[in-house]
């Protein structure tokens, strides 16, 4: 008995985290004041209110060891809107390590936050988890969002599109390019290859002429940057008639071609799988070309580095760059909705957002009243290249997928799987776990 | 004065039951309730936000057609036959060296030094060793550096990445093992050792028939604790290696972790979660028999 005993308690671990995590369901139905989802959207909002205190749940765009960090930002951003609204804001930064687990676990548990910035939110919102915010905003206000319409998922508003348009371009060390009597930016596939050789060949002292993070701890990121572009460039749409990945298709194939071609051509070596940091190695001028977002310029310049950088075309000439389409959400079980939306309008003021992008982290304005102006380099990439973009792909249980896309085309890098094998692996667990 | 009718038995058995009822109470609500919602959950497709719903054997089914599944079953067994063999006879190695050669202020130290890594955080210690595992610029790859030996890819390596996994591990255990030993070796009657030296046995002799027998039941114990702890292996892996490159070093507890948090599919990871139950029930009904009949 007391060995059965010691057993159970030894598995307890295990499952008293799946059991403690057991809620009332019928605490994520919106309450019978909140309005119907979709209903008067050109209404003008309610009284606005006022008190009480609102939880803001963000991750940080600058590093821990900043000297003036995410926090000090926005701590310093609510000391107006508390006053004007006699409200405490209490800011929570969380890393981006297990940040969506984070979220998940404090949205169900009845002390999470009011106000949240999420990547993925499509299984949120499909699960009733957050709150329709369509009639919480005038017309007025929908028009001044220039990206609103990519908050529309599952069927209603669910998101508050926040950092969106942050392009990832190929950045290029043009120091080192020169020293392979490179002077031009690549511009295809075959150029991406054929600039690693020379690289290679000229003897620069760099880790990988080209980097790729399929060490990245979280392989949705690795996926973001490293996969989904070149299937975009390939000519493909990522999802089917019916919302799942087109993974199974011409565009997944040549995709997957091509990155085990960086391998076989020695564009990188097996290390590849342990890699992480691309920005940090960029930076540091351990490797000449990298995919990063326009916003990582700035920290770019101030590293010294002398960069250009450019968008591939696949075999075709397709284009394909992705951009970010993170976003603010209330959860549907908030205590405090109304001044939980309206924390949210002033994070997304043209005051603040211009402060963020000058203080924090540079990106595209996000309301057609801002006035921040990123670098002059962009600019012809967001005037004129737009049509190219290619947001977040939403589909149900999505982080699974990529989970283990992104663990199938490691596999491959190892040489324990074949393009063919990292489909049908990658497709037949995705069909899997949707059930 | 009305006399009691209890006898004194009976007194007894009732203070007893009062001493273990907080017990009882916790391992009730935290153990037993949790086990009991965890397979109630397998049936379900709970998914944190939404009420469950039936869905039978669904969550089974689909765990046992799961390649993911086979693989993570497959890298907990490993590394259970890895680890703990090797940290079990690395602990009494060290205990009994510490016991019989180094009792002074130096053994204590040294004690001490061992057990440290055990109190330290799982995942503060799996990130430090990841510093040192590091690829490109690790500080285990420029050690061996110096020496002229090529970077290793540590953690980029099925075979090296589940071996550092089994590094790290035995390297945090060891140390808790070891008090543990060194409690029964201490325990053991010297006069017993005496007689054997007297009697001409060696050293490796009196390990052999004294030592090793004397310490069979804390064996039992450290092997039945290590057995458990390993099937539920998951930090470690989380923080150095986050069950890659590939599935090289995933296990069943860092699948339930995913499946649970990262894809919200509670049901499904209730699912995995039971069978990891199933097979460590199993695995210490067949140590228990094994050591039974061994006694």
């Amino acid at each position: 008995m007391k060995k059965g005993f010691a057993i159970l308690f030894a598995v307890f671990m295990l499952v008293s985290v799946l059991a403690g995590c057991a809620g009332d369901a019928s605490s994520t139905a919106p309450p019978a004041s909140t309005p119907a989802p979709g209903s008067e959207s050109t209404a003008e909002p309610a009284e606005p209110a006022t008190g009480g205190v609102v939880k803001v749940w963000l991750p940080p765009y600058k590093g821990g060891d900043a000297e003036y960090t995410d926090e000090d930002f926005w701590n310093d951003m609510f000391d107006k809107f508390e006053q004007e609204n006699n409200c405490t804001v209490e800011v929570t930064v969380l890393p981006w390590s297990g940040y969506d687990e984070k979220v998940a676990t404090g949205l169900t548990s009845g002390e999470g936050p009011d106000v949240v910035y999420l990547g993925s939110f499509y299984d949120l919102a499909v699960a009733g988890a957050l709150e329709p915010l369509d009639a919480y905003f005038s017309a007025e206000e929908k028009d001044n969002y220039i990206y609103w319409d990519m908050g529309f998922v599952a069927g209603d508003q669910y998101v508050l599109p926040m950092m969106v348009g942050n392009a990832n371009v190929l950045y290029c060390n043009m120091d080192i390019l020169a020293e392979a009597d490179l002077t031009e930016v690549p511009k295809t596939w075959d150029d991406l290859i054929s600039y690693s050789k020379a690289i290679e060949a000229s003897g620069a002292n760099v880790t990988y002429p080209f980097m790729q993070p399929w060490g990245n701890p979280s392989g949705k990121s690795a996926c973001m940057t490293s996969f989904l572009p070149y299937f975009w460039q390939a000519g493909g749409e990522f999802l089917n008639a019916d919302g799942n990945p087109n993974l199974d298709s011409d565009a997944g194939r040549t995709t997957l071609e091509f990155l085990k071609s960086l391998l076989d051509e020695g564009v990188f070596d097996d290390t590849i799988v342990a890699a992480t940091d691309p920005a940090d190695m960029f930076r540091n001028g351990e490797t000449a070309m990298v995919i990063l977002s326009s916003g990582t310029a700035r920290s770019i310049t101030e590293a010294g580095i002398n960069w250009d950088f450019a968008t591939l075309e696949g075999p075709n000439g397709d284009k394909g760059i992705w951009v970010a389409g993170d976003s603010l959400a209330v959860p549907a079980n908030g205590a405090n909705k109304e001044m939980a939306v309206k924390a949210m309008k002033y994070m997304t003021s043209a005051e603040v957002m211009d402060a963020f992008h000058e203080q924090i982290f540079s990106m595209p304005n996000i309301t057609k009243d801002a006035t921040h102006v990123d670098d002059e380099r962009f600019a012809d990439l967001y005037e004129n290249q737009t049509a190219d973009f290619h947001p977040w792909p939403f589909f149900e249980n999505s982080d699974a997928f990529y989970d283990t896309l992104f663990k199938n085309i490691q596999s491959m890098y190892m040489g324990d799987m074949t393009v063919e094998g990292v489909i049908e692996n990658t497709m037949s667990e995705y069909m899997t776990s949707i059930g | 004065m009305k006399k009691s009718k209890l006898t004194r038995d009976g007194r007894q058995a009732i203070y007893g039951m009062l001493y273990i009822l907080p017990s009882f109470l916790i391992i009730m609500v935290f153990c037993i309730i949790s086990i009991a919602l965890a397979a109630y959950f397998s049936f379900t497709n709970y998914n944190l936000y939404n009420a469950p719903e039936f869905v039978g054997l669904n969550n089974y089914v689909n765990v046992f057609k799961s390649g993911t599944f086979y693989a993570a079953l497959t890298n907990t067994v490993k590394y259970v036959i890895v680890v703990v063999p090797l940290q079990t006879i690395l602990a009494l190695l060290l205990a009994v060296f510490i016991a019989e050669k180094m009792r002074n202020r130096y053994g204590s130290f040294l004690r001490s030094v061992i057990f440290i890594p055990f109190i330290v955080s799982s995942i503060a210690a799996s990130a430090v060793w990841k510093v040192i595992f590091k690829t490109k610029g690790g500080i285990l790859n420029v050690a061996l550096g110096l020496f002229g030996i090529d970077e290793v890819n540590w953690l980029g390596a099925k075979t090296l990445a589940f071996v550092c996994v089994c590094i790290v591990t035995i390297w945090k255990n060891v140390g808790y093992y070891m008090v543990i030993y060194y409690a029964g070796v201490m325990g053991i009657s010297l006069e017993q050792k005496e007689a054997a030296i007297v009697d001409g046995a060696n050293a490796w002799q009196r390990f052999w028939r004294i030592t090793l027998p004397s310490l069979k039941p804390i064996t039992y114990m450290i092997i039945t604790l290590g057995v458990i702890s390993s099937f539920q292996i998951f930090d470690i892996v989380y923080q150095l290696t986050g069950g890659g490159p590939g599935t090289s070093t995933i296990t069943l507890a860092y699948m339930v972790y995913t499946y649970a948090f990262s894809n919200q599919k509670l049901g499904y990871a209730s699912a995995i979660a039971m069978v990891l139950l199933v097979i460590v029930l199993l695995i210490h009904w067949i140590q228990n028999a094994f050591f039974k009949e061994k006694e």
